[in-house]
Order: C-alpha cells, then structure tokens, then sequence
C-alpha cells in the first residue's frame, strides 16, 4: 500500500451497481453509483436473475468511470503518465450480504483487477460498510458512536468504537424497518419502492390519529416490527372510512418512535460522542428530523449522511475495505460471496 | 502472441493459456457451484505455470455460453475485468462453438449439445454459424434428428447422414431420448467431451485473434439463451426502501 492508501471498492449487493475511489478510507476521491431501480420497479421488488444480468453489463463501465474520476486510464494508470505505476493500491468489493448472483459479479470483477494490478483484494461486509457512511462526509468525527443501520433488509444497532472495530448492540427478530415500510406500502395499495411513498403520504398527514403499538422485545436493543405491520392491517379493515396519509403518518411514526427511542438507550449505555444514521430508511425525513431533534436535546452529536450516502455506494466498501487491510490484511483469491453473511462483533 | 482462456459455461471451471503453437498451460475443475471461489487462483496458478505475468498476455478469450448462468457471469465478469485492467481486447466463443472445435474432425456431422437446466438444452446443428444456436425441449431436438435423417435419405444417403456424433452434457443427460431419435442412432461423446474443453477455447481464440475477431471488453456480455425468470427476491432486499 501506497501512502495515499488509494483503494477501489465495488458494490453489487442488491440492484445498485457501484464503484468508488477513497483515499485511506476517509477522503471520498469518486464514488459512481448506477441504480437498477426502473428496471425492477414494474415487479413491484428486485428480481434476482435480472439485477445478476444488470450487474455483468454495469460492472465494467461504473469501474471505468469511477477509475476516470480519480484520473486513472481503465488500466488504472494516471491520464498523465499512461506508462506509469497503477494508481489503485487495493480492490475491495462487498461479498455479503445480498443476492448471490449479482454480489458474485462485484467479487469477480474485484478479484480480476486485484490479479490483473498485482494489488490485495478485499472481500467486504455490505454492512461494515454502512457503518463509515457518516465517518466519510464527517471527517471530524469523534468515536465511539451508536449506528443506527436501518434498510430494507437490516436494522441494527453498533457501537463504533474505532476504524475496523465495533459491538452488535441490537438487531431485528423479525421484519426490517424497511420491509415493514415496504409491505404496508403494499398494503395501502402504494408505489414501489413503499418507504418513499409512506414518507411522502405522511406529510399530508396526522402522525397522532392512530396509536399503532410500539413492541417491546427481549433485548434492551432489539427491534420487532411484523407486530406493527398486523396492526396496520387489522385497523384499516375495522376503519375501511380511514386515510391512508392517516394510517401511513400515524405507522411511520410507530416507526421512528422505537427507532430513535433504542438508539438514545443504546447511546447513553455506551457513552457514546454522538449517534449516526446509515442505511436507506435514513433517507426518510421523519427519522432524520427526530434523530437530529432528541439528539441535540441531549446534547450530543447527530449524523445524517446525505442521502447518497445512506443508500448503497461503493464509497462505503472502500473505506471498510482499507480498515480491513490494515487491521487483518487481503482476502485470498479463493474466496466466494456469503448471500447470508451477518454483522458480528469484530472483537 | 499470448492469450488466456477463461471457460466456466458448465460444471466445469478451466483456465488455460495458449500461443501460436498452441496450449502452454491449463488448469480444469470441477467446483460444484463454487466457480467464483475456483476461477481467479486457478488464473493466478495458470499463468504461473505458463511462467508469464498477467501484464505480459496479449488478449482475453472467454466462453459466453449458453450454459448456466452464475458460472458464465463470473467468467464473462472476470474475462471483461482483466482484459480492462490490462488493456487487453477480449475473444469470444459460444460454448457449443468450443465443443465442436474440440471434437476431431472428418468423424461425420457433430452437434454439441448443452444442458440449460429446466428441462432445456442448447445445440447447434451441423453446417449451422454459431449464430443460430437452437434452445429449446430435447424433444425438439429429437426432431431435428429425426429431420436430419430424413433429409439425408431423401437425398440418396442410403447411410443417412453418416456417424452423427452428440457431445456435451447435455446429450449425455438426454442419452435416452436422443438415441432414439435417428437410425442410426447417434454417437456419444465420453464424458472428456461433456464440457467445453479450455484448451479448445484458446486455440480457437488464438485464430480469432490473428483473424481480428476481436472486441472491446466492455462491449462483452453472456449468451444467456433465455429470457430472465421474473421472480422476486423479498428475503434478500437491502437498502433499497427509504429512497426518495
Ligand atoms: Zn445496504
């Protein structure tokens, strides 16, 4: 490795094809994201064989640009100095969590730049990754720090103790944040993807008209929410005359209420600096407005990541790429991707 | 002129590197579903073998299928990953066009057939480009045996056809049916020609190569043979949702 610490990192985890220049995995250099989004949109969700096809045609060029914006040739090599040193010190990519056939493209292409430069490769945790997303726009940052990662597929709360080491706190027993949003979307007969259609609907909305249950869970930091998704369902068929901006404000408030209320305990056990949000549900505006609100009450530090930074990027992959190498060094040749691979406690 | 050869349309995963004078190296597995954990040290142990460095090939040859799918993304990914990283051209090769070139010559008609899965199977007929790669039932296949046979004696050929020779997985899965489907009956390739050999591959490309047949890496994608299964993923969605 290089002193700049120039490390490439590509993402295919989901419907999202990405790649990322990021210097010592603190200072963003290019970060190139291509969403898939429309291609799925009309399936109402993301068809696995569909984003794996998407993947193989995006790979390549995403690289290239991405390359392009750190001014590197697709041979990685400075526009400059085209017979120079390759500019790129490692590969990282995202080996899992997510859909097999489309993470296998990302730690493919990952493993044939890594062969091809002579360069380490990474193989990545999607979720690892998620945690930086507030350390890459807030270089200021002072650790430890709760995460809140919330998405379609996780929630989860970590406590970031430094670059590469963190605690589980919390986690799921059943549906994610986001899948809730997603199947009462559904329910209500709304767009795809849901979260951002509940979040618009609730504006025009009373987040107090209906008190939908907030669940209590065996873990001081664990969340439960298929028990909130029954009681939408079962009031809306006792109040057919209901509003849907109604019941979408007065669930999402449900929502943030546990939420922000685990994250506040989580932070004040750990004895934390300040709170970040990360994964796509931190793109909804109730969640970020109270986030920052009951933080600053408290007197602590909030992050909200821009929103391109909570969804997924490649930007995230690298950083948690570099952390990785330094703290456990490359990944071999002969590793696969985990669809199912978790977040544990890296200690 | 220097070419590695990536091969990963069937079961099979090989690697081979080859010059004018044909193979110098190669290396074949069978890794089950594990072709992403195979492929890129046996690239790594190939040119080792070869004793030459990534930096040192002249261009990139890869089997595009038909064949299944996980396998030929990792293999077209990886061929498209190193031929830009090196700033190489990329070859392409159906796998039946491999087979094909695998199977000595002047034995009669050979048709390489491929196993697709659900109950599919890709061949090309005799005489046909590789262009006109048929997928479809083996019993659509049997018909075209059948055909064929007839056409041959309707044209005189009190032997029909001559030997016609079925190489591949996916004549060897459908043994049965296809044996039946001429008289004579067809000849089957051992299971040497179930999968497309690599050392084929880059003989081929190496000809490609001197032909020009060549490509831009980025312009490479599988030969899927089939339209994609609609079916959605709820369990593994991630980050998706709360965009707006
Ligand atoms: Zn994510």
């Amino acid at each position: 490795m290089t002193a700049r610490g120039r490390v490439l990192g590509i993402e295919t985890s989901c419907d999202e094809t990405a790649a990322a220049v990021v210097e010592r995995g603190r200072t963003v250099v290019t970060s190139v994201v291509s969403s898939q989004v429309d291609l799925h949109a009309r399936y109402g969700g993301v068809v696995p064989e569909l984003a794996g096809r998407a993947h193989v045609e995006l790979a390549l060029p995403v690289v290239t640009d991405a390359l392009a914006g750190a001014g590197l040739d697709r041979r990685g090599r400075s526009f400059e100095d085209p017979a120079g040193p390759v500019g790129i010190d490692a590969v990282a990519a995202t080996i899992g969590p997510g859909l097999i056939g489309a993470l296998l493209v990302g730690v493919s292409t990952a493993k044939a730049l890594a062969l091809a430069w002579g360069v380490p490769f990474v193989g990545v945790n999607h979720l690892e990754g998620h945690l930086y997303a507030a350390m890459l726009e807030a270089p200021e940052i002072e650790l430890p720090v709760v995460v809140l990662l919330v998405s379609g597929g996780h929630t989860l709360l970590v406590a970031l103790d430094a670059p590469g080491s963190y605690r589980v706190l919390g986690a799921t027993v059943d549906d994610a944040a986001g899948e809730a949003f997603d199947k009462v979307a559904r329910y209500l007969g709304l767009g795809y993807p849901g979260g951002p259609e509940i979040d618009r609907l609730a504006l025009s909305g009373d987040a107090s008209s209906i008190r939908f249950p907030r669940a209590s869970t065996a873990g001081a930091f664990d969340f439960s929410f298929s028990g909130l998704k029954t009681a939408v369902v079962s009031y809306v068929r006792a109040h057919p005359q209901v509003t849907n901006a109604d019941v979408a404000a007065s669930f999402q408030e449900a929502v943030v209420d546990v939420l922000v209320a685990k994250t506040v305990a989580a932070a004040t056990e750990i004895g934390a600096r300040g709170a970040c949000l990360a994964g796509g549900v931190a793109a909804n505006s109730s969640l970020r407005a109270r986030f920052a609100e009951v933080f600053d009450d408290r007197g602590m530090r909030s992050y909200l990541p821009s929103r391109a930074m909570c969804t997924d990027n490649a930007a995230m992959i690298a950083a948690a790429g570099y952390f990785q190498l330094e703290r456990s060094g490359p990944t071999p040749l002969d590793a696969g991707a985990v669809p199912d691979l978790q977040l544990r406690t890296s200690r | 002129m220097r070419i590695l050869a990536i091969e990963t349309a069937t079961i099979e995963v090989g690697v081979a590197v080859a010059d004018e004078t044909g193979p110098l190296a190669s290396v074949t597995a069978r890794p089950g579903r594990r072709q992403a954990e195979t492929l890129h040290p046996a690239i790594a142990d190939v040119c080792r073998i070869a004793m030459i460095t990534p930096a040192e090939l002249d261009a990139i040859a890869v089997d595009i299928g038909p064949g299944l799918f996980t396998g030929l993304r990792v293999g077209v990914a990886a061929a498209k990953a190193l031929a830009g990283a090196l700033g190489l051209p990329v070859v392409t090769a159906t796998s039946l066009e491999v087979l094909k070139a695998a199977c000595p010559s002047g034995l009669g008609a050979v048709i390489p057939v491929i196993d697709m899965r659900r109950g599919e199977v890709a061949w090309l007929m005799p005489a046909r480009p590789a262009p006109d790669v048929r997928v479809g039932a083996p019993a659509e296949l049997a018909t075209e045996l059948a055909e064929l046979a007839e056409l041959a004696g309707l044209a005189g050929l009190a032997e029909g056809v001559g030997p016609v020779l079925l190489v591949g997985d996916g004549a060897l899965r459908h043994r049965e049916l296809l044996e039946r489907a001429m008289v004579p009956a067809p000849v089957f390739g051992g299971t040497a020609l179930a999968a497309p050999p690599v050392a084929s591959l880059a003989v081929l490309a190496i000809a490609a190569t001197k032909d020009g047949r060549c490509c831009d890496p980025a312009s490479v994608r599988p030969f899927y043979g089939r339209e994609a299964d609609a079916r959605i993923n709820w369990s593994s969605r991630e980050g998706r949702e709360a965009v707006s």
